[in-house]
């Protein structure tokens, strides 16, 4: 049964099924994206309630929140992958980690800069050394490192899977730096206005910031696999079905 | 994925299906060989055949792209603590201590392995022409001396199989021919040699074997 | 098994010896980097009391991150970790016995002089007696998570820079529970807490860290 079971997957994974798979779903993934963030972006910005105590300042969280939550959601995918790809020896998981870490820098990024920009009203600083804000910082710093390695490996089977044992020890550490970042925040500033622990979020705004982050999560689920699709050509260029294509 | 009935437990190397990719090269593909007791393969190949990626691939410091490799019957990857018992590898790096005496060179060779006694690091170095230099740093050895140093280390191993990249590297004369004595001597006793050079191998009374790369073809000598 | 953990250790702590630079150039750079703070700050008391802890420790970080070369990078040069990579034993057990040896080497010396640098800085002395503790408990950690990082980039040429990106922000914990302590413990408040999680993850590491060392290694061995 077993054997059987990974039989299917490892066809299902072959590189060749996937190219053709990914074509079919890739618009699928980006139409929908777009639908769900226009919609969301409308709603957000237009249709949800203005907050009592932050103005219309605060619909800044509509792109803040999901793109923290990708952020940590696209790390837990290369880390898993990288299992995927040590232990069974899918050569596809090796290319959906590497594909997913620069969507995930960004989306980092992301998180950073409205974050920041969200703080400018409500702190009157660009920048504060909030709990959540310094761990996606660190995340950050996770992220340019696994691709820092990456690119200074040579030999792309051992760079992914250097970068793979990257990725599970830096995921095994993530609770514990942002236990710890959380722990020192509370210690140093107790007094900050801690911006996500509101005891509950309207309704209201809850279902542009849902429509948002799964618009968030397709336009990443079309980017990455548009980005293994090129990689799995150049992966398997000695392939003669690559070639056909490439012509 | 081969199709040797676990039965039989053939006794030796095998070699099943092996390709290696540098980057996206292709070095060799579907490689097949095996080598017994009592046998020596001489792997040939233009440089840039890939002849240190399969030495390395056996020795299971490198991964193929596919394929797989069996000791007596098992596989190297999954029974790694047995094989490595049995494996003896000399490599372009010697895996020698400049700032340690040969004789602690030795001996922490041997700590990783069997276990030897001073007496038997002694006779080995006398054996191998090192008699006199048991006590100097190996930065004052030449590099001749520094291979002997390591040619002991090979011998005191007491494993099965011998996996030589280059070994008569900046040997002179005389040590290759003493390398070729210690080499037939290993294989009469059953043990098994897979090396290596650019230079013309000649033993009497032992199987020998040529394996050319890229395309893996096997020869005896006329 | 343990014959191997315990002689792989004194080879690696003979070597040592043997390069004097290897135990003070670490300590050295300790002693130099918190010197520098108070000629670019301010020699008061009050502010470097208040800044001390943390600084020390950044120090430490720095100082121990910096060590880290001296792990693998000779052992890879010349081979010797090849051949640990075919030893017969557990990888991560001849793992550990290497970095409890750079421990020694380059963490051990750090703690016996942090009271030296507490005084400089100004720390109460049941700060220092946390700063010693947390020095403890924390360098191990420092090396066993380097240890990873290293293992990532041996083989690599300019591996320096690369491994403070990989390695420092794994080190944050340490850094965060560690200076907190002696700062309490100068305030006089209670440091129980940050001990016993520095304790948890020292002994999370102890557990881990080979394993995914020993498998980083393979790989960059490849």
């Amino acid at each position: 049964m077993m054997k059987a079971i990974m039989k299917f997957i490892y066809q299902f994974a072959s590189p060749k099924h996937f190219y053709r798979l990914s074509g079919k779903i890739i618009p699928w993934f980006a139409w929908l994206a777009a639908i769900l963030l226009i919609a969301g972006s409308i709603d957000g910005l237009f249709i949800a309630p203005v907050d009592y105590q932050q103005g219309d300042s605060y619909r800044i969280i509509f792109i803040h929140v999901p793109a923290a939550w990708m952020s940590m959601f696209i790390y837990m995918v290369m880390a898993i992958s990288g299992a995927i790809a040590l232990i069974w020896k899918i050569k596809l998981a090796d290319v959906i980690a590497s594909s997913s870490a620069p969507i995930g820098a960004a989306f980092t990024f992301l998180a950073l800069v409205t974050g920041s920009i969200w703080g400018k009203p409500m702190w009157g600083a660009w920048w504060v050394w909030d709990a959540r804000l310094t761990s996606e910082l660190i995340l950050l710093f996770l992220y340019l490192g696994y691709m820092a390695l990456e690119s200074a490996i040579e030999d792309p089977r051992a760079a992914a899977r250097a970068c793979a044992i990257l990725a599970i020890v830096g995921v095994i550490n993530i609770p514990i730096i942002h236990y710890s970042v959380e722990w020192w925040n509370t210690l140093h500033q107790g007094a900050t206005v801690t911006k996500l622990d509101k005891p509950s979020i309207h309704i209201s705004m809850l279902i542009p910031l849902l429509l948002m982050a799964l618009g968030f999560k397709l336009y990443y689920g079309a980017v990455v696999l548009m980005r293994a699709r090129n990689k799995v050509l150049v992966t398997e260029q000695n392939n003669r079905w690559v070639k056909e294509i490439i012509g | 994925m081969t199709n040797d009935p676990q039965t039989k437990q053939p006794q030796g190397l095998s070699v099943n299906q092996l390709s290696c990719e540098r980057g996206y090269r292709e070095l060799f593909n579907d490689l097949n060989f095996s080598l017994s007791p009592g046998e020596i393969l001489h792997i040939k190949g233009e440089n840039g055949a890939g002849k240190t990626s399969l030495l390395r691939i056996i020795a299971g410091l490198a991964l193929p792209v596919t394929g797989e490799i069996r000791f007596n019957g098992y596989n190297c990857r999954k029974y790694r603590s047995e094989y490595n018992e049995q494996l003896a590898f000399m490599g372009h790096k010697l895996g020698i201590k400049l700032e340690l005496t040969p004789v602690e060179n030795i001996r922490s060779h041997c700590d990783l392995g069997k276990s030897c006694t001073r007496q038997q690091i002694m006779d080995t170095l006398k054996k191998v022409g090192l008699y006199g230099f048991e006590e100097m740093y190996c930065n004052q050895l030449s590099a001749g001396q520094k291979r002997r140093v390591a040619l002991a280390q090979i011998l005191l191993s007491q494993t099965q199989l011998w996996i030589l990249d280059e070994p008569f590297t900046s040997l002179d004369v005389i040590g290759v021919e003493l390398f070729l004595k210690i080499i037939r001597e290993h294989v009469c006793q059953g043990g098994m040699v897979l090396l290596t050079t650019h230079q013309e191998v000649t033993l009497k009374d032992c199987t020998l074997k040529y394996l050319q790369l890229p395309d893996g073809t096997l020869s005896e000598p006329e | 098994m343990y014959n191997a953990f315990f002689n792989l250790l004194k080879r690696d702590l003979r070597l040592a010896f043997r390069h004097k630079s290897e135990i003070l150039n670490p300590l050295f750079f300790f002693v130099i980097v918190v010197t520098l703070f108070p000629l670019g700050i301010s020699p008061e008391k009050q502010v470097l009391a208040e800044i001390g802890p943390g600084i020390i420790w950044v120090a430490a970080l720095l100082a121990s991150m910096l060590s880290l070369d001296s792990l693998f990078r000779s052992d890879f040069e010349d081979g010797t970790l090849e051949l640990m990579l075919l030893s017969e034993y557990p990888l991560p057990i001849l793992i550990l016995a290497k970095i409890v040896a750079h421990w020694l080497i380059t963490g051990f010396p750090i703690i016996i002089f942090s009271p030296l640098l507490g005084t400089v800085m100004f720390l109460s002395n049941e700060a220092i007696e946390t700063l010693m503790i947390t020095l403890l408990l924390g360098t191990p950690i420092l090396s066993l998570i380097g240890a990873i990082g290293m293992a990532l980039v041996v083989a690599l040429k300019r591996g320096g820079m690369l491994l403070s990106l990989l390695v420092l922000p794994l080190y944050i914990p340490v850094l965060i529970f560690s200076s907190n302590a002696v700062g309490s413990s100068m305030a006089g408040l209670s440091i129980s807490g940050q001990l016993y999680f520095l304790a948890a993850f020292l002994i999370f590491c102890l557990t881990l860290a080979p394993i995914a060392t020993s498998a980083a290694l393979r790989v960059s061995l490849e």
